[in-house]
């Protein structure tokens, strides 16, 4: 029961969060407020293109963690708040596991464990990303 | 069915037929290979703008029709909107994730997600997903639309032949569900009764998973579509812990795949933001709007939109447009 108490509550905070941040970030890149690797103008030159062609046209660092290499620009903030929506079901699961384990419900711990390292390691690209 | 929902479902989908007349320049297909906003007659303020509006309405028939966000978004933004698929589906991963997140803490409370049955099914859907992500993101994207369109038909079969079952009968739960002690009671809302629920069929249910994680995290379209059934139909939970334990799956489902995207740079904020507003808003008001509308009526337009945005995505895979 505190795990499922726990859970809801980080989802509900977590998005609310998310959902301020997120718009406060893309408010400041739409109007400039930090520079961008490319402006609003000529984004509709790039979002056409295929990942790849896209990444190689415009510059944007890839892979684990380049989100927050990006952080100082306008398009790398929009970008970071959008990913803590990705980071919230990580959060929520990471909140029950002490509590399960203290139930002493150890299938479902191990479950849980088992996908916080899956969560964990697509993030920092361990999955080939 | 009274008047203004009839007309608010009628101009959702005037608007939503209208977006490929207005926008796209017929030359359009005779720009091979240069960026999509060569055969765009737009600024990309105005791009913006109609995706969020196209996302708002997406959310309200959505819920209206009782299938997931993404499934409607990633083939219509995919076919109507100038951006590459491989955007399209990471913006489709991340609406489905905020959808879930902000339904899920209230089906939580009032005892209709079971985290129990969702955790093991998530774990297994997820560890699929990535595999599916890759793929995606692999494979050519005319291989991705034709893909997504023969999905989308199978899902507008499954549509058009499955009948939910509010209480499938399950006469007894089997080792592993008990093992795994899922089951439970919920109060009906709307009977004010309580229920008490279990599982059967457990282990196929949860193999079916693996496919259903997988499909989703190469498309981009959540699984609501696939979750509900397995978790209702095959395994037997009452259709309202189905939905809402669909709901905790995807947010973990979509999660792991969604970060295959982004660490490739797939996160295009002016695609991805609008739509999570967009699809945030417009399931508040969908979700307003379901008691006054015929839910058969939706489910017409909801298919008929599905079969819509499915022959487009097999003329875009099959080259037949750009």
């Amino acid at each position: 029961m505190k795990a499922k108490s726990g859970y809801a509550l980080v989802l509900e905070w977590g998005s609310r969060l998310g959902l301020v941040l997120v718009v406060t970030a893309f408010l400041v890149y739409l109007i400039g407020l930090l520079p961008s690797p490319m402006g609003m103008a000529e984004i509709d030159r790039y979002w056409g293109l295929p990942l790849a062609d896209f990444v190689a046209a415009t510059g944007i660092p890839t892979g684990p963690g380049s989100w927050i290499t990006m952080m100082g620009t306008g398009y790398g903030l929009a970008a970071s708040w959008a990913v803590l929506f990705s980071l919230v079901a990580l959060f929520a699961y990471a909140a029950i596991a002490v509590p399960t384990i203290l139930d002493r419900d150890y299938i479902y711990a191990v479950f849980i464990v088992l996908e916080l390292a899956l969560m964990c390691a697509a993030m920092a690209g361990w999955l080939g990303a | 069915m009274r008047p203004f929902p009839r007309i608010a479902l009628c101009l959702t989908l005037l608007a939503m037929s209208a977006i490929p007349a207005i926008c796209q320049d017929p030359a359009a297909g005779a720009a091979a290979g240069a960026g999509a906003a060569a055969g765009s007659v737009l600024p990309w303020w105005a791009w913006i703008s109609l995706l969020f509006v196209t996302t708002f309405l997406i959310g309200i028939v959505a819920v209206l029709g009782g299938v997931g966000g993404g499934v409607l978004f990633v083939p219509i933004v995919g076919s109507f909107f100038p951006f590459h698929s491989d955007f399209v589906r990471c913006a489709g991963l991340l609406i489905a994730l905020a959808g879930s997140l902000s339904a899920g803490p209230s089906l939580i409370r009032k005892n209709l997600a079971s985290l129990r049955l969702s955790i093991p099914a998530a774990l297994i859907a997820s560890a699929a997903s990535i595999f599916g992500a890759k793929l995606g993101l692999a494979l050519p994207s005319k291989a991705v639309q034709l893909a997504t369109a023969g999905l989308m038909t199978l899902i507008i079969v499954l549509l058009l032949v499955t009948k939910k079952s509010a209480f499938p009968e399950v006469k007894a739960s089997d080792a592993l569900a008990r093992f795994l002690g899922l089951g439970g009671i919920f109060v009906d809302e709307a009977t004010g009764k309580e229920q008490r629920w279990s599982i059967h069929r457990s282990l196929p249910g949860l193999a079916i998973f693996t496919v259903v994680g997988f499909m989703a995290g190469m498309l981009g379209l959540g699984a609501g579509w696939a979750n509900v059934p397995v978790l209702n139909l095959l395994m037997g939970a009452p259709l309202k812990i189905a939905v809402a334990t669909s709901n905790l799956v995807i947010a973990v489902s979509s999660t792991t795949a969604a970060w295959i995207y982004i660490n490739k740079g797939a996160l295009l904020p002016v695609v991805v933001i609008p739509a999570i507003l967009g699809m945030m808003g417009g399931t508040r008001i969908g979700a307003r709007l379901l008691a006054r509308v015929d839910s058969g009526l939706v489910r017409i337009v909801v298919i008929a939109l599905m079969a819509v945005s499915t022959a487009l995505s097999f003329a875009k895979g099959l080259g037949l447009m750009r």
